[in-house]
Parts: C-alpha cells; structure tokens; sequence
C-alpha cells in the first residue's frame, strides 16, 4: 500500500501548471485510486489533489464539492427543489438506496514543513445558496497558513461513498453503474470568491481543469468505459481487474461498468489526418441501433470540426444508458451518454438528436468550461443550436413521429423543419423567466428548460440569420478556438458577437437575454385602390377652382407592418405586385409599426414580413404574410382529412351504443 | 362451425337493405359535419390570407401546426399530423382502449353521445328489419322497430356502459399498473413493452367481448320481443358461453374484416393522393366508400348475428 501510495503522490507531482504538451491549464490534477465494492454498493477512494492558487489572493480555506451528499436525506437542497417541481424522487427509497459521500481524511502531502498535516478536523459544510443546514454537498477545510498566489498545493483525500439509486445521473441499477459528480471536487476560486454551490436539481456544474489520472478497480467481468484513454488493464486474482484512465485538459471524470455493455471501438478520420477513437457502450437490446449511433457521433465529430475547432482528444465514449438508470443524455468530459428505445425507427430523431446534442457539449461544457450553474444557456443554449444544426446537415429534417401502445409510427409526410426547433417551447414558457439566470432560480424546469435550451438556441439562430451562416460560423470559431480551458461568461460572447458584427450588437443579445418579450412581426394589411387626382377646391381662388376627381389608370398601394412582440430587430419586407414585379423593403423594426406605400401600374397581391425567414424568434410566423386572396384549398383539404378521423371514430365509439 | 353459412345468409338480408345501410351511413356523415363546419372555418380563420394556407394546400406544414396547437382550444386542438392516415385509426383505437375519448373537447363528446343514442334507436329498427328475412326497405316499419326497442335497447347500453366503464376505468389501469410494476423491476424496457401490449390486448378482448354479449342480449330482445333487460343479457351471455366457437368466431370475423377493411382504406388513401381538389374530392370520395363499408359491415354482423340465434334455436 505504501508502495501505491508513493506512486501516486510521484505521478501527482508530475503534473504542474501548463505543462508542455498537455492540454489546457493544470490547475487542479487528480490522481485517484479507486475500488468498486458491488456488493455492498460503495466506492472507496482515495486520491492526490494537485491544486494551484491562480488567483490574485491569498486563501485560508478551500472549498470542495461533495455532490452525492444531494441523495443523503430527503432535506437535501436537490431532493427539496425535486419534490417542489415533481413526485418526490425518493419517495419509494429503501435504507439501502440512499447515496452519500463521507470524507474520512485529508493531508497535506509534498510540503516539507507541513507534509502529513491533517486538515480532516477543519472540516465544515458550507451552503452558500440557500443556507440550508441539511444539505452537505458543499465542505471547506481551513488551511494551517495561507496559500501564496501562484502557489501549489498537494493534498491527500481518502473517502468512502455509497452509490446511491439513480435519481439524476448517477447511480447503481441492477449491475449498471454509473458513475458522476461521485469524489471530493475542488470548487473553482474566482473573482475573490469560492465559486462552488450546491448541488441543485436544475443545475449541472463547474469546475478547474487539470489532468486526470484515475485508476479504478472492480470485477473482472465488468466492461467499464470512463473519461480519457485507458493506459493500462491488470487482471488481479481475486477476480476484479484494474482500469487506468487518463486524460489532461479535463475538469471532470466519470465512468460506467456493466457486463451487459456490448463493447464497439472505431477509428475515425472527422477531418485530413485527425482521427480520434469513437468507442460505443451500447445495451444489447439495442444492437440494432450500433450503426445509427456510431453515425451520429461521427457527424458530430465531423461536422464540429469546421464549426468549433477539431476535437483535441484521442478518444470520445457514447454511453448506451441502461434503462430506468437516470442517466441518459448527460455530458462528461470525452464520455457522455445518449439513450434509446429498441424500436426507435430510423428519421424519427432517436437516438441521434441527443447523441449529437450530449457530444455538442463536448465544446461548450468540456473545452470552453463554462458555468452551467451560473450561465446555464452558454452550454445548454450552444448545445441545443449545435444539436438541431448538425442533426439537420447531416440526415435533413426529422420525421413528426408518435408512440401508440409503446410503438413509435412514423408519420412520413409530416416533416419537422429546422426552424420549428425550439419555439414551441419559447412562445409557451421562456416568456415566465429571462435567460441569463441561474440554474436554479427559475420559475420552474419547464421555464429553465425553455430558456436555457430553446430560448438560447433560437436566440444563437436568428443571430446567424442576421448576420450570415459565414459570418455567424466564423464567429463560432472565434468564440470557440479562442476561449478553450478559459471558462467564457456572457461578456465573452457579447464581445465576439460585436466584433464580428463590426458594431456594438449589446442592445440586441440583451433583448433575449436579459428580457422577457417575444418576437412577433405581423403583416396587418395590404390595401391597393385606384390613384385618384385631388378632389376639391384645389386652387387660391376656391370658388372658381372646384376639381371633381377622376380615377387614373395607376393605383395606389398599402403595406402596414406590425411589431406587436417586445424585440426590436431589423426585418425585410417583400412586396409583390400583380404584374409580377417585387419590391424588398428593410425596416429597422424599432416603432409599433411602418407603412409602405406605393404608386404604379398594378396592385400589390402579397406581402411577407421576413421573407427569407432570418427571425427564427418569430413566435407567430402565420401573420408574417398576407395576400390579396385567400387559398380555399388548404381549409377544405385538411378538414376532409380532420373528417375521416371523426366518420372513424364516430362509428369506432359506437361500440357503446349497439 | 355454424358461423359460415349464417355469414352468408347475413349478407343475402343485407344486401336487399342496401338503402338502410346509407340511411345509416348519411347519418354518420350528417353528425360529422355538424362538426367539419366549425373546424373547417377555425382552419381557414387560422390560414387567413397567409402563405401558411398556400403551403398547407401542398403539404403539411408543421410550423403553422405547431402555431395553431400552441393557441388551440376545444375542437382545434383536436387537429393535428397524427389524425391524418394511419394516425386517424390508431388515435381511435388508443381513445377506446385508453379510454382517452374523455379527453376530448367537451362539444365532440357531445356528439358523439347523440349519435351513440340514435344509433342505439336505430340498432332496434335494423334488426326488427332483418327478423322479417330479406325485407324492403321501409322506414315507416324501420322506424317502428327503433321505437318499439328502444326502451329495452336504451337499458342494456346502460347495463353494457358499466361493463365498458369498468374495463375501461377499472381492468385497464389494473393492467397497466402491473405493466409498470413488470417494467419497474425490469433490465431492460422489452419486458415492460410486451407487458403493455399484453394489456392492451386484453382490454381490447374484454371490450369486444362485451359487446358481443350485448349484440346477443339485442337480438334476443328482437327475436323474443324481451322486456326485461337482465334476462335478455343473461340469455345473451348463455348463448356466448353455449356456443363459444359459432358466435364469438362470427363475431370477430367480422371484426377482423372491419380491421382489413380500414387497413386497406388507409394504405390506398396514404399511397394513391392527388394534388389539387381533384385530390381533396378523391380523398373524401374513398372516405365515404369506407364509412359505408363500416355501415354495412355493422349491419351484416346484425343480420348474420340474428341468423346464427335463430340456427341454434331452430
């Protein structure tokens, strides 16, 4: 044990702050170690934190994230915002189901006047969102002396934790286990301040990058996929085997083992000379869906690429998640995972929007760091866009399916266009909270959802629009390659969009993000008369100069747009006349409303508000046109339609009559 | 096996009663236009002078569906991609089953009440009809059957409601929650899934093993002219349980003919549409045949129903 124990602190030592040829900052590098007990559900850990102050201050104490402890009691921060917004998730919890982590020691290592100082009596749970004193998913621990800017600290932490019942995430079911948020996690300090909060059931996480150097062991017939390459696999004699994972440029590690798992490991070239090895984890009920998924993760990678910046890591893990695990549709650090049914048919969307969706996270939550807790939308909302984007270019739109007794029909000549992503949700709930809150601060999940999700992927889309798919994929670049590792807030945004814009574009992304308006441009009225002269007394000397009028061969013509929605964004307006002749108008969408008239030799047939469909935050895209005459077709056409179902259903129901 | 032979004595009677089946047919029709009207003008209202109609008078366009789903009230929210096609039988199949009609707009459940009713009026004239053979149709004697069962008719669609009810309210979240409770503890979501199907198929059993047993309690009334409901329900189960094989073989052969007939209906509607009014006239022109084929359908299992009684007591 001592032998491990120094081979640890040996390897710990090795990673130092930006190390050459690693990726990203080593501010916080781990090396774990780490054994599965399946039998009595628990994980005993213990492992080397290198940790290093780059902040300006000087600090006492340090702050960890211990986020099982949200599945400790039913008083915990996470199961009390569960049960407001839901069934209680722990309502059917036996003794045994209950999750924690408890932490049993931790030193300080590789200090020569402090080596070996316990720092386990200090102690104490924080809860800096809600005071809640129930709630111990955030510990400090004090320090003997102030830790020097610049300076690095080394500690030791040895824990046990008890794999809870999956709930959100993580957890233990049947022999699947999945495993995340699961050890003693530094918080991040920034800006003077512990940036490290609970853990909250609208919320995912933060956290400092390093490298990651994991060893994990646990029964031999377990196949176990986790974050970064594995290096190295021992079989040991009492049955269990050893796992080494690592990876730099990293701010988190999870991993899943089953020996259900159906093992699939590919090489791919996502673009000239990079490749990366795609490993899928998939059920075996779900075997049919193999190529589907390996598809989807290979558009991802390949369409990212372009887009974001060329993936850096060897190896990217899609997780298959077991059923009633919890755990589907989760990102992690080159590991995430998806989630399917046996039956899903191919064009309905499943699984490849959300293994598209949980990779896309791999830039925004993985390489960008953002802070889900605090700006939920700068991972979510980018997620979202890219999820519906890179769905789109690879397999075109989706196909409107629905379930009937547990099977998913495919309705085929109903196909959902890219620009229907997300509204929905946005003209029905984003307008209950604004989109830069915290995670936990919304009214509710379907606010948070619509907001941080579809209101930011409408937001990112009709930015796009406005500005160019050139111009917005260039930006997108910018945004990414430029900011990889550094954890970008909103600002950072805001001043990539400007630049790109070439003009201060704050008052606009302020609209989405700090209101709570909607975006509805209306063509009110079309109206085209016969030019007449002036009728009147049109002269000084009135008496003798009475004109009657008379109607000319031009006409006169009316386009009155509307802004009946809060947003004010530029809009173009097209105007067709009856000659075939058409006339593009841009307005910059600021008044209530604008008229366009017009004189000429014939009347105007039809009108469009945004024609070339650039705001996609349009909620009412029905009164965004207006012609002269109405199509009798389309009623009459879907009202026989609507008619067979009601002549069916009228003698289907008739069983209860005779 | 007795049930071929009354099948085909059944459809001699119906087809001298071709005008009774589209009498019953026009009235269908008639109540689904009592409500095709409003929705036909919440549909135009709603496409107003937009492109959104020009689109939808091509294809489905699902952003002014989602739209019109987001404001819909009452009848408008009863529109949508899955009642088109296949989705129009499975939205049936899954309201009966699920019970889920309850959910619709409360003016829909309005008229399907009254047509209920009045089928249940003229259930009683059909088969006073065809207990006379090969009949003309008339409908002063039609609707003197109607009238003259209807009390009696009236009372077992009662009776039958609570047997209906209760498979629907009681046996089907029965079968359901042990679903879930085979789900809950399973590996995988397959166990949960043929657990569902499993219980969906029984519910459907259930239910049309019912209204076998009330179509028997019916025609027992007619053909005995019975008053007294529970004993002509008890006679109609006795003769379910007498003789299994004949009447509940007819029984579903019918319903299974009903079943291809609609599939059929839905596969030549699905691939064979037409642009323009030319397809809109083709469309409601292959729905009509297809109603009026359900109408004869019904009436053929009455009349084959009443012939497979009289064998038996014969």
């Amino acid at each position: 044990m001592k032998l491990v124990t120094a081979g640890l602190v040996f390897a710990a030592a090795l990673s130092i702050p930006c190390l050459p040829g690693t990726l990203g900052p080593q501010t916080a590098n781990y090396t774990m170690d780490v054994r599965l007990d399946v039998k009595h559900r628990t994980i005993n850990g213990r492992e080397v934190l290198m940790w290093t102050n780059t902040s300006p201050d000087s600090l006492a104490s340090l702050w960890f994230h211990l986020y099982w402890n949200a599945f400790a009691n039913s008083g915990t921060t996470f199961m009390t915002e569960a049960g407001l917004s839901g069934p209680d998730p722990a309502g059917n919890f036996r003794k045994e189901d209950w999750g924690w982590i408890r932490v049993d020691s931790i030193k300080i290592l590789k200090d020569p006047a402090l080596e070996g100082f316990d720092l386990t009596p200090s102690l104490k749970f924080e809860q800096p969102d809600d005071r809640n004193p129930l709630d111990r998913t955030v510990a400090s621990v004090g320090l003997p002396r102030p830790l020097a800017p610049g300076e690095t600290i080394v500690l030791e932490i040895r824990w046990e934790g008890r794999v809870p019942k999956p709930v959100s995430r993580t957890g233990v079911i049947n022999d699947y286990y999945f495993i995340g948020q699961w050890f003693p996690k530094i918080g991040v300090y920034q800006d003077g301040g512990w940036n490290c909060h609970q853990y909250h059931r609208e919320s995912e996480f933060f956290a400092d990058y390093g490298t990651y150097d994991v060893t994990l062991t646990l029964p031999a017939s377990f196949v176990v996929g986790a974050t970064g390459r594995r290096t190295a696999l021992t079989r040991n004699a009492d049955g269990t085997a050893t796992h080494r994972y690592v990876q730099d440029g990293v701010h988190d590690f999870a991993w899943t083992a089953s020996p259900r798992f159906l093992e699939y490991r590919q090489r791919f070239e996502f673009a000239p000379g990079r490749t990366t090895e795609v490993n899928l984890l998939l059920q075996p009920e779900h075997r049919r869906l193999k190529d589907r998924y390996l598809k989807a993760v290979m558009s991802g990678l390949k369409l990212a690429a372009p887009l974001l910046g060329d993936y850096p890591y060897d190896t990217i893990t899609c997780v298959d998640p077991a059923y009633r695990s919890h755990s589907g549709g989760m990102e992690y650090p080159t590991l995430f995972t998806a989630g399917a049914h046996f039956l899903d048919p191919e064009g309905s969307g499943n699984p490849e929007a959300v293994t598209i969706h949980e990779f896309g996270h791999s830039y925004f939550y993985g390489l960008l760091g953002s802070n889900e807790f605090e700006h939920p939308w700068l991972d979510e909302g980018f997620a979202t866009f890219f999820e519906s984007k890179v769905s789109n270019l690879a397999y075109g739109p989706w196909t409107y399916t629905r379930t009937y007794f547990g099977i998913p029909v495919l309705f085929r000549g109903v196909r959902i266009p890219l620009e229907a992503s997300g509204i929905s949700e946005v003209r029905r709930s984003a307008v209950r909270d604004v989109l830069q809150r915290r995670a936990w601060e919304f009214q509710d999940g379907t606010s948070y959802g619509a907001n941080s999700y579809q209101k930011g992927e409408v937001m990112l889309r009709t930015l796009e629009r406005l500005l160019g798919e050139k111009a917005f994929a260039a930006l997108l670049r910018d945004y990414s390659l430029g900011r990889w590792f550094t954890h970008p807030r909103p600002e950072d945004f805001y001043a990539v969009v400007s630049r790109h814009a070439g003009r201060d574009l704050s008052p606009l992304l302020d609209q989405f993000l700090h209101g709570s308006g909607v975006c509805d441009y209306a063509l009110s009225r079309i109206d085209s008369r016969r030019l007449r002269t002036v009728r009147g007394f049109v002269g000084e000397n009135y008496r003798n100069d009475w004109n009657a009028g008379r109607a000319e061969a031009a006409f006169e013509s009316e386009v009155l747009v509307e802004r009946r929605g809060e947003i004010r964004l530029p809009v173009d307006v097209w105007v067709k006349f009856e000659d075939g002749r058409t006339v593009r108008e841009t307005w910059d969408g600021e008044y209530l409303w604008k008229r366009f008239r017009y004189e000429g030799p014939s009347q105007v047939v039809q009108a469009v508000v945004d024609p070339g469909f650039k705001l996609v935050a349009d909620i009412n895209r029905t009164n965004n046109s207006l012609s002269r005459k109405p199509n009798r077709l389309a009623p009459w056409k879907w009202t026989v339609e609507w008619l067979g179902w009601l002549q069916h259903a009228l003698e289907f129901f008739a069983i209860f009559g005779g | 096996m007795i049930a071929p032979p009354n099948i085909l004595q059944g459809f001699k009677t119906v087809r001298s009663a071709g005008r009774l089946v589209v009498l019953l047919y026009l009235l269908n029709l008639g109540f689904s236009v009592v409500l095709a009207v409003p929705m036909h003008n919440s549909l135009a209202d709603s496409f107003g002078r937009s492109r959104a109609g020009e689109n939808m008078a091509r294809e489905f366009d699902f952003l002014w569906w989602q739209e019109y789903r987001d404001r819909g009230r009452g009848l408008s929210s009863t529109f949508g991609p899955s009642v088109i096609g296949r989705g129009a039988l499975l939205n049936n199949l899954e309201g009966l089953l699920q019970m889920k009609l309850f959910s619709l707009p409360a003016e829909v459940l309005v008229v399907f009440l009254i047509y209920i009713l009045l089928h249940t009026f003229l259930a009683g004239g059909v088969l006073s009809l065809f207990r006379e053979g090969a009949p003309e149709f008339n409908l002063k004697r039609f609707l003197d059957g109607s009238l003259r069962f209807f009390p009696g008719f009236l009372g077992l669609m009662l009776l039958s409601w609570v047997f209906f009810f209760g498979v629907g309210f009681g046996l089907v979240p029965k079968l359901d929650e042990a679903a879930r409770r085979i789900s809950a503890s399973a590996l995988t979501e397959l166990p949960g899934f043929w657990a569902g199907l499993a219980a969906s198929l029984a519910a459907w059993l259930a239910l049309l093993l019912i209204q076998a047993v009330f179509d028997y309690a019916r025609v027992t009334i007619v053909l005995e002219e019975r008053r007294n409901i529970f004993r002509a329900f008890g006679e109609g189960l006795a003769f379910v349980l007498k003789h299994p094989l004949s009447s509940l073989g007819l029984y579903f052969s019918f319903f299974v003919a009903g079943l291809i007939l609609s599939v059929v209906s839905v596969l030549l509607k699905e691939n064979a549409a037409l642009p323009g009014w030319g397809g809109v006239l083709l469309a409601f022109t292959w729905q009509q045949l297809f109603v009026l084929g359900l109408a004869g359908l019904r009436c053929w299992t009455y009349a084959s129903e009443l012939h497979l009684v009289r064998f038996f007591r014969s």
